[in-house]
């Protein structure tokens, strides 16, 4: 009993012993070693091999883990003015890595106080350089070269500072029209819109009247061609009858006059004429006369 | 000051940075000290499977930490030992307990040696040195993931100044575990931040008119390969297997009317145009059957005259001839019957002109149409 009890004592003083003689760095972590509040080292820093795992150290020295990794820092949207005085609403993204420690410690300490710093750094940033250009080229044309700029001038900015971090890249999420733009957006959207429809409806009335008018003027063409053929049609027949009849009577001229005429009397001289002859006629000399004419 | 001492470590679940005296090497958790979310697939969580298995294999109650004897066999060899003979037994048990890891088959495990990386395994059974020296991280590596993008703000400007409303999949993997755990903070986080970044990038770049109609396709394969790039930069070990786009419109409400308008239009254009080619469908071919009705009626009418002509040159060479062989008596007889024919039916006066010598006759014209029934 008693040497159980000893045995447990050692145990746990060797326990405690190693417990405060040792740290552990894990592969994603930077570890800063102070001893009495001043920094002594950094394990595992940033810009060298991976030494992670289980490390020595004093009992009196203190462990401050920071992150080792790539880090986001997500902006509150900023409101700003470009170049042409439009207004623009751009919400973006920091990736920074703590690349030294020691400074980063003295500078922000915690993860908080480098988002809190870069958010104010990143405001001005945005302002200046995108206030220099005008809103398509920020929306459309420079969007990927403006953002290298704003990498660089905000991570010129925070070495300066010495805040031991290092902006790998910032990301323009959203680069957007204020909400009383958007409306007119829309206003200038719909509008083009019924532009098109009606320039689309009126193009088909356009098109439908050509159409009809075209197979119109056709018809009527179709028309008269057939009614000029017609007519030569019917002038060919008339010639043909007319070269029948000369060639039938002018075999006797004379009395083809007569027979005509005779046909004629038939026809011409119809019911309802009333005629006042002379006996003296052709008709009636043998009517006072049976000698006839004389 | 958490100082955590307990060797058989809680998580330490500490605020960044943990001012400990020494970070405890027996910590089990996987240190994302600054936000407190759970990582599945962590040693914890399968050290109490393990335990959860081995209590139900040997039907034995009570929980790891070791609340004592077993309830049935209060006297058993155990006691002996003492209350600490029994907490180094359970110790001893879970670290025993904790050499096996399982990794299903769409999984990977990087095993961390006191924090540092020493390897990564593949699926199935593994070993690994005790809890407290070796833990795993496992996250699954050949399953495609999916990160839906949009919702409620997925409005985007569009190059040409327009607003367009877009949804989007992001399909992706983890290509390097070792990368995804120890390269980027929560990369899921920065997968979503450059999803959305590219796709604006490229949308702001693109055309309405084609983002929503013909350019989808290339619009996903550009916000793929955008993505790629970024990532690739801060080595994040994701691949980017494609991108979908769910949804890319004219924004809700009044746009998408305006929008529906036009095809609306365009389909009335056609249905204009259609109805005026019927119309040209009918006019056309009725003219033709009119001209074909026209010349008909031209060549009937030379047929009829030519036909009549030929008739009457005929008869009149039969009357010639017969009149050849005897014109006067022919002649005569011709002129009588026509006259004949001719006064038969109408009203007659006759003067007698030596009559009327010395006298004027008086003829009331306007009393003769009477008995004549005039027309």
């Amino acid at each position: 009993m008693k040497f159980t009890t000893i045995f447990g004592v050692i145990v746990a003083l060797i326990v405690i012993g190693f417990l405060t003689m040792t740290h552990t760095v894990k592969e994603f972590e930077q570890a800063l070693v102070l001893q009495f509040g001043e920094a002594k080292r950094v394990e595992n820093p940033w810009g060298q091999d991976a030494d992670a795992g289980l490390k020595f150290k004093s009992p009196v020295e203190n462990i401050i883990t920071l992150d080792r990794r790539n880090l986001e820092v997500d902006l509150q949207p900023v409101e700003l003015v470009a170049s042409d005085q439009e207004r623009l609403v751009v919400d973006a993204f920091v990736r920074y890595r703590i690349v030294d420690a020691i400074r980063f410690y003295e500078a922000l300490q915690t993860e908080r106080g480098a988002q809190l710093q870069l958010q104010s750094i990143m405001d001005s940033t945005l302002r200046d350089v995108l206030g220099r250009v005008d809103r398509p080229n920020i929306i459309a044309g420079r969007r990927a070269e403006l953002m290298a700029e704003i990498q660089q001038v905000s991570n010129n900015v925070v070495k300066d500072k010495s805040f031991g971090i290092e902006i790998i890249d910032v990301r323009i999420k959203r680069a957007d029209l204020p909400p009383a733009n958007t409306e007119q957006v829309f206003n200038r959207m719909v509008t083009e819109r019924k532009q098109i429809a009606e320039l689309l409806r009126s193009e088909g009335r356009e098109r439908a009247l050509e159409i009809t008018s075209t197979a119109e003027k056709d018809a009527t063409i179709i028309r008269a061609e057939a009614q000029q053929k017609a007519e030569i049609i019917r002038g060919e027949g008339d010639k043909e009858r007319n070269n029948v009849y000369a060639a039938a009577y002018n075999k006797n001229p004379e009395f083809f006059a007569f027979y005509r005429s005779m046909e004629a009397y038939k026809k011409g001289l119809g019911t309802g004429t009333t005629y006042v002859l002379s006996p003296d006629s052709d008709f009636l000399s043998y009517l006072d006369d049976q000698g006839g004419p004389r | 000051m958490s100082d955590n001492k307990s060797p058989w470590g809680g998580k330490d679940g500490g605020k960044k940075p943990s001012r400990s005296s020494g970070q405890n090497p027996w910590g089990q958790g996987q240190g994302t000290p600054d936000r407190n979310r759970p990582r599945p697939g962590e040693t914890s969580a399968d050290l109490e499977n393990v335990i959860q298995g081995f209590k139900t294999r040997f039907g034995q109650g009570g929980n790891g930490g070791g609340r004592g004897g077993r309830p049935g066999r209060p006297q058993g060899p155990l006691s002996k030992f003492g209350p600490f003979g029994i907490f180094i037994a359970v110790g001893a048990g879970i670290m025993l307990l904790s050499t096996v890891y399982q990794v299903d088959q769409q999984e990977e495990a990087v095993v961390l040696r006191f924090g540092e990386y020493v390897r990564t395994t593949g699926p199935g059974l593994n070993f690994k040195l005790p809890s407290p020296f070796e833990t795993t991280i496992i996250r699954p590596t050949r399953v495609v993931q999916k990160t839906t993008v949009g919702g409620r703000d997925s409005l985007m400007l569009t190059g040409d100044e327009n607003i367009v409303d877009i949804n989007f999949t992001v399909l992706w993997r983890i290509n390097d575990l070792k990368d995804y755990v120890f390269e980027v903070d929560e990369p899921d986080v920065a997968l979503r931040g450059v999803a959305e970044s590219a796709m604006r990038e490229v949308v702001g770049r693109s055309e309405l008119e084609d983002v929503i109609t013909t350019a989808r396709l290339e619009t996903t394969i550009a916000v793929r390969d955008l993505m790629q790039l970024t990532l690739d930069e801060y080595k994040a070990g994701i691949d980017v297997v494609e991108v979908q786009l769910q949804k890319a419109d004219a924004p809700e409400g009044r746009v998408v009317d305006a929008f529906r308008e036009v095809v609306d239009a365009t389909q009335e254009k056609e249905t204009l145009i259609n109805q005026a080619t019927a119309v040209q469908n009918t006019l056309v071919p009725a003219a033709r059957g009119d001209a074909a009705k026209i010349l008909q009626d031209a060549e009937a009418y030379k047929g009829r005259v030519v036909a009549e002509a030929r008739g009457e040159a005929e008869r009149f060479n039969l009357i010639l001839e017969e009149y050849t062989a005897a014109p006067r008596v022919t002649r005569q007889r011709m002129y009588l019957e026509t006259i004949e024919e001719v006064y038969a039916p109408a009203e007659k006066i006759i003067l007698d002109s030596s009559a009327g010598s010395g006298v004027v006759p008086y003829l009331p014209l306007d009393r003769l149409g009477r008995n004549a029934g005039a027309n």
